[in-house]
């Protein structure tokens, strides 16, 4: 078979079709090239590089410097938190109080367990996600492997003894991803990171 | 604080505290999503964060080319996406590795052509489709490594879904030269993906 020739409409029908927009009656080499192409860049994620991204809050602290050397935001005048603070400090203190006493007050509703749909899982908030299993790296290689069913990269991680999965999340989430995080009784986060860790039972936090 | 049209106006004519509200809240919400996706891009986190960062900041001292017309997340991303292919140039020349005319070898396009007829079959699917991630990823590296404003490209069209329209904005490029850059784009892949159609094209 002579390879074909590329022309420009063929192309504009391969990039169509690789982001995913319909084409009428494309050439049939064409449609089975780019549907491949786009199948497997789908699937295949790219993968972060080695290494620890670094710290949220350092790497915010590098953002504000740089919008203050560009002039952007304000830099902060030396005393100034000091003279900002002397009218509000009684506020200060009478809403820490009021806070304190408001923890009491809903404390025992708020470390009642909650739903948990196969009994293992326990949330620290939406993005680390406890579970609790007889065998933490079992269940862990079955977390990933569902995850990655579902097209969620993630990638494992081990912290003071403490299994855990870092769970890559798309911007948004497919029904059919959110039905198997909460298939696996985990909760949808509504940001773009998840940890889930896994803890013996009976193990302390 | 919600991220949008009308906030980030007002963020970009009050400038100071407004800007800096809106950089905590839209890293908070989107930047690990963004630095994740530009160290995947230059392979590196330090590069990806000063990338980034640099990006965000120029974003600002523009702001009020945002014309309001869709999302300033958009917007935003799409600047830091152009800063990431202007890292990349930066970086190396492309040097073509193979003979690069951008075709199929006969029988792999004999493959290609077949598997467009068949179902897919296989015994051991698992172990082959193992194989098969592993050969499409290291295609794509070599493909990457040596055309990484095609890759890239590439990788978020298939992703995002962008248009002619999109890529020349992201590109800073004319409508033709964009069509000219997504034909260099189909022929300089080709011949990285020669490895991989032939296997995949084995399972048909």
């Amino acid at each position: 078979m002579t390879p074909s020739t590329p022309d420009p409409d063929d192309d504009q029908q391969w990039l169509d079709l690789l982001a995913g927009r319909h084409v009428a009656e494309p050439d049939r080499r064409t449609a089975q090239e780019a549907a491949w192409m786009r199948a497997a860049l789908l699937a295949y994620r790219g993968q972060a590089p080695a290494g620890v991204p670094a710290a949220p809050d350092e790497r915010m602290a590098r953002l504000l410097a740089r919008a203050r050397t560009a002039g952007l935001i304000p830099t902060p005048k030396a005393g100034g938190s000091v003279r900002a603070s002397r009218p509000t400090w009684r506020w200060s203190i009478g809403a820490a109080a009021l806070v304190a006493t408001l923890a009491l007050l809903v404390a025992p509703w708020a470390l009642r367990p909650g739903p948990d749909p196969d009994g293992t899982a326990v949330m620290r908030g939406d993005t680390v996600q406890v579970r609790r299993v007889t065998d933490p790296a079992a269940d862990r290689e079955t977390v990933r492997a569902a995850l990655q069913a579902a097209g969620l990269d993630s990638v494992p991680y081990q912290r003071l003894d403490r299994l855990g999965l870092d769970v890559e999340l798309p911007p948004v989430l497919s029904p059919s991803q959110r039905e198997s995080l909460t298939g696996l009784g985990l909760k949808p986060p509504t940001g773009p990171s998840l940890h889930v860790e896994f803890m013996a039972e009976g193990a302390s936090p | 604080m919600q991220l949008d049209a009308e906030n980030f106006r007002q963020a970009c004519q009050e400038r100071g505290r407004f800007i800096e509200t809106w950089l905590r809240v839209f890293d908070r919400e989107h930047g690990a999503q963004l630095y994740r996706e530009a160290a995947t891009v230059l392979r590196d986190w330090h590069a990806a964060e000063d990338v980034v960062q640099e990006a965000l900041v120029r974003a600002w001292q523009r702001c009020r080319d945002f014309r309001g017309e869709g999302s300033p997340l958009a917007w935003v991303r799409q600047i830091v996406r152009h800063a990431v292919l202007d890292r990349l140039r930066q970086r190396r020349p492309e040097v073509p590795l193979d003979d690069d005319e951008g075709q199929l070898l006969p029988e792999v396009e004999q493959a290609v052509a077949r598997g467009a007829l068949e179902n897919v079959g296989g015994v051991d699917r698992h172990l082959h489709e193992r194989q098969v991630e592993q050969v499409f990823r290291r295609c794509f590296d070599r493909f990457a490594a040596a055309h990484p404003e095609h890759a890239t490209t590439l990788r978020w069209v298939v992703e995002d879904g962008l248009d002619n329209a999109a890529i020349e904005q992201l590109l800073g490029r004319s409508p033709g030269a964009t069509r000219e850059f997504i034909s260099q784009c189909r022929k300089k892949a080709r011949p990285f993906f020669t490895d991989w159609y032939a296997l995949v094209a084995t399972d048909r």
